[in-house]
């Protein structure tokens, strides 16, 4: 069986020492029938609204970016409609340009949002037991936020599969409500300021990135992760082309990491 | 803005909606044949913060010194407040003061 995992809102592992919870866990899914329905939802949604209010400040910030980025409203509005996923939309602002590193945006999406595989994983006790069609539609609203939020609900033997869905809405409408602000916002800021650099707009994505960072902060363990990472990160940017650099320091950090935790 | 510019980035965009999909969904697809290795496990959990690292330093290497100022007042207030938004704010208010007052 799936040891019992928990992510912190930005998408950290923390594993549970498995003896304490997969005990109760497993005992209340012996009697094992799991619904979906509407009260789920919105309980679900009601549950995640706190969570969705710290979405919002994210997706301000996204909407305002992605304008200096060189989005339009419309495609921004799209990005959040259809990608749904904070870090890696501000990391494809990161790389957006005249010429579209097409394959190393979607690669640096992919990377990214790796860790959803596990958190889907975790869900499991609740998902293989409604409708495939329910699951899967589901899955497509889940967030690091509404699923901390859904999986603590799982492992408390609740039987409501529906609320994964209703926590995934609600932030769904935080995101794409506060990214058609903070556009909007942004449109006006670039239409009547022949040079956004005055307010340091230019350096807004390094502010927002070393701000993420730091909530990644788990202990002194991550530092030899984030050496490694800098360091292949700097030597790539000097040796290659593009934007190579950012998914080879991923992958010498996350390499370091496994090297070291296993 | 040309046309094919922009069928580009719509193409772009539905890339990396599917790609986002595939990870939400292919958790729950695989779960039931393969369970994760530990180091699989934290291979992944150390990936997303070592990627913001690749994306900083080199990005502060080229710049001057009022961005290296900024970005540590930018980092401190994070770590202090834990708000995105404060730690923003205060970042672009240190390099604007700076780019124009300090080192002009």
């Amino acid at each position: 069986m799936l040891k019992a995992e928990q992510f912190t809102i930005s998408g950290d592992i923390i594993l549970h020492k498995p003896d304490k919870l997969s005990v109760p866990n497993k005992m209340a899914f012996q009697n094992n029938h799991v619904t979906f329905s509407r009260r789920g939802i919105m309980d679900g949604f009601f549950k995640c609204v706190p969570l969705g209010l710290g979405v919002f400040a994210y997706g301000l910030v996204f909407g305002i970016l992605a304008i200096q980025a060189g989005l339009s409203p419309v495609q921004a509005q799209l990005m959040s409609l259809v990608v749904f996923a904070g870090a890696s939309q501000l990391m494809a602002l990161e790389l957006w340009g005249p010429h579209l590193p097409v394959l190393t945006i979607i690669l640096t999406t992919f990377v990214v949002n790796l860790r959803h595989l596990l958190m889907g994983a975790a869900m499991r006790d609740w998902l293989v037991r409604i409708s495939p069609g329910k699951s899967y539609f589901s899955l497509y609203f889940m967030t690091d936020e509404s699923w901390a939020l859904s999986v603590k609900e799982m492992v408390s033997g609740k039987k409501d599969a529906a609320f994964l869905l209703g926590s995934g809405l609600c932030i769904y409408f935080f995101w794409n409500f506060s990214t058609f602000l903070g556009s909007t916002m942004s449109f006006w800021i670039d239409r009547y300021l022949s040079d956004p650099s005055v307010l340091g707009l230019d350096f807004a994505f390094t502010a927002v990135f070393i701000a993420l960072l730091t909530f990644f902060w788990k202990g002194k363990s991550q530092v030899p992760v984030w050496m490694m990472a800098a360091m292949v990160a700097w030597i790539a940017f000097i040796l290659l082309p593009g934007k190579w650099y950012i998914i080879f320091g991923g992958l010498a950090g996350g390499i370091t990491g496994a090297c070291r935790n296993a | 803005m040309p046309d094919n510019q922009s069928l580009l980035v719509f193409i772009t965009i539905f890339c990396m909606a599917g790609a986002t999909y595939f990870t939400r969904a292919g958790g729950l697809f695989i779960v039931s044949r393969i369970n994760p290795s530990p180091r699989f496990r934290a291979f992944l959990a150390h990936m997303p913060s070592s990627i913001l690292v690749a994306i900083i330093v080199p990005n502060l290497m080229g710049e001057g010194a009022s961005e290296l100022m900024a970005a540590i007042i930018a980092g401190l207030v994070a770590v202090l407040t834990r708000n995105l938004i404060l730690s923003l704010l205060s970042g672009l208010l240190a390099v604007s003061l700076l780019r124009n007052f300090v080192f002009i």
